[in-house]
């Protein structure tokens, strides 16, 4: 089965390249890219249907861009404020049993530290890998987690002892 | 009355000679007695020297009848010898008048008083002051001749004698008295004794007494102002066996009239009413009762209550009892103070060490991440329990504002009496007393029941005090404390108010505590945002930087690479931006103003930096919204030839932070148009855009460090309100100024900077 990598990212700056270097890291992967909160808010019914195979998850993300006439967001949304979107977005994964083992990686410039004042923000399919221009750990980490081999190909995982 | 015949005996006759043996040991005994006793006890002397059972000694009042006599003295071996009424009898009233003795014939039996008792002489007096007198001897045997002359002797010297010995028991009983309220001094050299301590050295006061009056018993009554019931009650007596006074009521009974009115009465109470049908209590022998009120200036204290003498009270028991009273009054007065000035040290001390102890646990409750409110007044609202122990109950309530614009007290913690209510206490307007105190922001206080009641106090609360919690000048709520005595316990106020202070420091801590944790949040918040702001530029510029290195992300076009290498300028200008941000951000939050180097610019100057700016954030800018970013290039130039001075890293600095906002809140499709006008000697730079609009309250806070339109806030999240702010001191650092302007969806962000002719 193909890989499916979800990119949740709101910096036009940044979601283009990471794109072009997933597709070059993972040429046979189908690669989704996901602007605002809203957005993966409103792909979740999708993804229930057609599990990803791992997200890659921006944490201070907008909630959405401007539109004339757009209703205002959720409350847990004005609560939790756009810091914590991505936390946000994973724990809905979390509530949804269909999506709720699948690998996410906050790629964030956030320390470890900063996410960790949220108690349930890493739960054990959750990792963080700090944005760099060393681009490596972050497909490193997707092929450890997915087991995929370098031309994104899905290698057989070894069972576990 | 059936009298019998007497026998007129000239002081002249023979059995006076030689009498001067029986008369000197007479007085002897009699000087030697106990000097309480007084001269009752040498009535008894004189009396069982003639072998008479009873003896009365009289004299009359200036200004009233000869029948009219009072008792000076009375001694009786037999109760039932007393006199029928303080009246004289005949044989009294004739030797009075006539000045001679009236003895009866030896040959009959005695006649007998209006009683029934026999007299067995009744013997003239002679006052020194002048006025008559009589010496009534009673019983059944008859008056030997030698005794008579020893008697009749004696006539000459009882005046003075009997003045002699009033005034040696009136001496001893003060004595006694002040005997008795030293020990209690000495004993009280710490602190006041207690009150049955001291009630033990008053009844050594009433024994005193007791002997003095060769009565039953002698109680003192007194009233305690701390005490809950406006009684007197009894603290001691001269009889241990004796049942005690109940509670007295000012005004009801003999003693609660006596101490109404202040003063004396000597009375022998009707006989023929029972001590139960009199309202008195069932007191063995009660039958006559004299009560000295304690008088100490104005204050009567309680009385003296002396009852159950064998033969009644006269004047001179009054007279010898009256000099003590004001000194067990004067007594008690000061054990009263001592008591309240040391019970108001010890509570002084208690509330230091009180307020010691809130001062460490609100110290404590500073290191929780959530400071509990109940914790730091059940804490106080303790320490107000044991600071003043009269207190019965205290409570806070908190104001708490309405939707409608209203004000509720809320009870939020309370203690003793108001321990015991509902845990969700209802809420409702505040009550008269608590209005005053929201309205004046002072203390107030109250013994009227009625109103301690209005206020919500529990239990049989007579006082109450309520203080207001302050923020600064803004009450918070109030602290109730209250209590069951008739007046405010002395420092009740102000401890109330320390406390009540106390509360409030604890709000402001806690204020102060929430403000710079969201200052510091925002601080945090900021530091994350510019981070954010800087890392991802800088981390897209290396990315294309590789790639052009690789040969990747040059297409051989002119064009095309030329666009790509501006791409990357335009990173790098933002992120130089960011970092600027983040430079002067810090140098604002430590109080430093940016410093401008201010330089002349031509038009051409800044028109370059405009389209620089509107270059770079079309370049940056997410292509898929469709935000064009555009430069009326005619406006601007109609600065002419004319300049403006100011720092042109500055002015780049503020256009990159308008054209980043336009940006981020544009709608998708429009235009962002930068221009420019010059009017009365400024160039204004404006740039208008169209997309999340402010209101007017909005605009008016838009340049506030940390503020952020609610519009924004909510719909991208992102921003960290910093932008504005930074532009306005960057504006003010070079003389100019910034303006907003809203209209519907459109909004115009003006730049004014003065011309230089």
């Amino acid at each position: 089965m193909a890989l499916f990598i979800v990119i949740a990212e709101d910096d036009h700056l940044q979601d283009g390249p990471l794109q072009e270097l997933l597709r070059e890291q993972f040429p046979t992967a189908r690669i989704e890219v996901v602007l605002t909160e809203r957005d993966f808010r409103d792909r979740l019914a999708g993804y229930r249907r057609d599990p990803p195979s791992i997200v890659v998850m921006d944490v201070m993300m907008r909630w959405a861009s401007p539109r004339q006439g757009d209703p205002p967001p959720p409350s847990d949304v004005l609560a939790g404020g756009y810091r914590r979107a991505g936390i946000r977005c994973v724990n809905l994964m979390r509530r949804t049993p269909a999506l709720r083992d699948v690998p996410v990686v906050y790629y964030t410039i956030l320390e470890r530290s900063d996410l960790e004042r949220d108690a349930d923000a890493f739960p054990d399919n959750v990792f963080l890998v700090r944005k760099s221009s060393d681009r490596q750990p972050l497909t490193r980490k997707i092929r450890e987690l997915t087991g995929t081999g370098r031309r994104g190909a899905v290698r057989r995982r070894r069972p576990a002892k | 009355m059936e009298v019998r015949t007497a026998r007129m005996w000239s002081s002249a006759a023979g059995p006076r000679e030689g009498s001067c043996a029986p008369l000197r040991r007479l007085l002897h005994e009699i000087l030697a007695q106990d000097p309480l006793l007084g001269p009752q006890a040498f009535l008894r002397t004189v009396a069982q020297a003639v072998g008479a059972t009873g003896a009365l000694l009289w004299k009359e009042a200036a200004d009233r009848p000869a029948a009219a006599a009072s008792i000076v003295a009375l001694w009786s071996g037999d109760a039932t010898a007393g006199p029928a009424s303080l009246a004289a009898d005949w044989f009294t009233v004739e030797a009075l008048l006539s000045r001679t003795p009236t003895i009866p014939s030896p040959d009959g039996a005695n006649p007998t008083n209006d009683r029934g008792v026999p007299v067995m002489a009744a013997l003239p007096v002679s006052y020194p002051d002048g006025l008559r007198g009589a010496l009534t001897l009673l019983g059944d045997a008859q008056l030997a001749p030698d005794a008579a002359g020893a008697v009749l002797d004696l006539l000459d010297v009882l005046p003075d004698l009997s003045e002699i010995l009033r005034e040696r028991q009136s001496l001893g009983l003060v004595l006694a008295c002040n005997d008795a309220l030293n020990a209690a001094d000495v004993e009280a050299s710490g602190e006041p004794l207690g009150a049955d301590r001291l009630g033990d050295h008053l009844a050594k006061v009433c024994a005193a007494v007791a002997r003095a009056l060769g009565c039953r018993d002698v109680s003192v009554l007194l009233r305690d102002p701390a005490a809950t019931a406006d009684t007197y009650e009894l603290l001691a007596s001269s009889a241990r066996d004796a049942p005690v006074w109940p509670s007295v009521r000012a005004g009801v009974g003999p003693i609660g009239r006596a101490i109404a009115e202040g003063r004396p009465a000597v009375d022998a109470l009707p006989e023929q009413l029972t001590a139960t049908q009199r309202g008195e209590p069932a007191r063995r022998g009660a039958d006559t009762l004299m009560v000295v009120p304690l008088r100490s200036g104005q204050q009567v204290w309680g009385a003296i209550a002396c009852s159950g003498p064998p033969c009644g009270f006269t004047g001179s028991d009054l007279a010898l009892v009256a000099p003590i009273a004001p000194q067990v009054a004067q007594y008690w007065g000061d054990w009263l103070h001592r008591r309240t000035i040391f019970a108001e040290n010890e509570s002084w001390r208690a509330l230091a060490a009180g307020v010691t102890d809130i001062n460490r646990l609100l110290f404590k409750e500073m290191r929780h991440a959530v400071m509990d409110d109940c914790r730091v007044y059940n804490a106080a609202l303790r320490m107000i329990r044991r600071v003043l122990p009269d207190s019965e109950g205290c409570d806070v309530r908190r104001f708490e504002d309405t939707p409608s614009g209203g004000r509720l007290l809320r009870l939020v913690c309370g203690a003793g009496a108001a321990a015991h209510r509902p845990r969700r206490a209802p809420q409702g307007p505040a009550p008269p007393l608590a209005t005053e105190v929201l309205q004046s922001q002072s203390q107030r206080w109250t013994t009227d029941p009625a109103e301690v009641r209005a206020e919500g106090a529990g239990g049989k609360a007579r006082w109450l005090v309520c203080s207001p919690i302050r923020v600064d000048e803004e009450p918070y709520g109030v602290l109730n404390v209250y209590g069951g005595s008739s007046v405010l316990p002395p420092n009740s106020r102000q401890v109330c108010t320390i406390v009540a202070d106390q509360l409030g420091l604890y709000q402001r801590l806690k204020q102060a505590r929430q403000e710079l944790e969201d200052m510091i949040q925002a601080q945090a918040a900021a530091m994350e945002d510019l981070q954010h702001q800087l890392v991802s530029p800088l981390l897209v510029a290396v990315n294309r930087t590789d790639k052009m290195l690789d040969g990747k992300g040059l297409s051989g076009r002119v064009d095309s690479d030329v666009r790509s290498v501006r791409a990357v300028r335009g990173l790098c200008r933002q992120a130089s931006r960011v970092a600027m941000s983040a430079q002067i951000f810090a140098a604002l939050s430590t109080g430093r103003a940016p410093s401008a180097r201010p330089e002349l610019l031509s038009v051409d100057e800044v028109i370059r930096v405009v389209i620089a700016g509107a270059d770079d954030a079309q370049l940056l800018g997410d292509a898929r919204r469709g935000v064009r970013f555009e430069v009326d290039r005619d406006s601007i130039r109609m600065l002419g030839r004319r300049r403006i001075r100011a720092d042109l890293s500055f002015l780049g600095q503020c256009l990159g932070n308008l054209l980043d906002n336009a940006a981020k809140y544009s709608y998708e499709g429009t235009r962002v148009v930068v221009w420019g006008m010059v009017d009365r000697g400024e160039l204004t730079m404006a740039v208008t855009s169209t997309g999340l609009s402010m209101t007017a309250d909005e605009v008016r806070h838009c340049l506030d460090r940390a503020w952020r339109g609610a519009a924004a806030a909510s719909v991208t999240g992102e921003g960290s309100g910093l932008g504005l702010w930074i532009v306005d001191n960057l504006m003010r650092s070079m003389g100019g100024a910034v303006r907003i302007q809203c209209e519907e969806d459109r909004t115009t962000v003006l730049l004014t900077f003065p011309l230089v002719t």
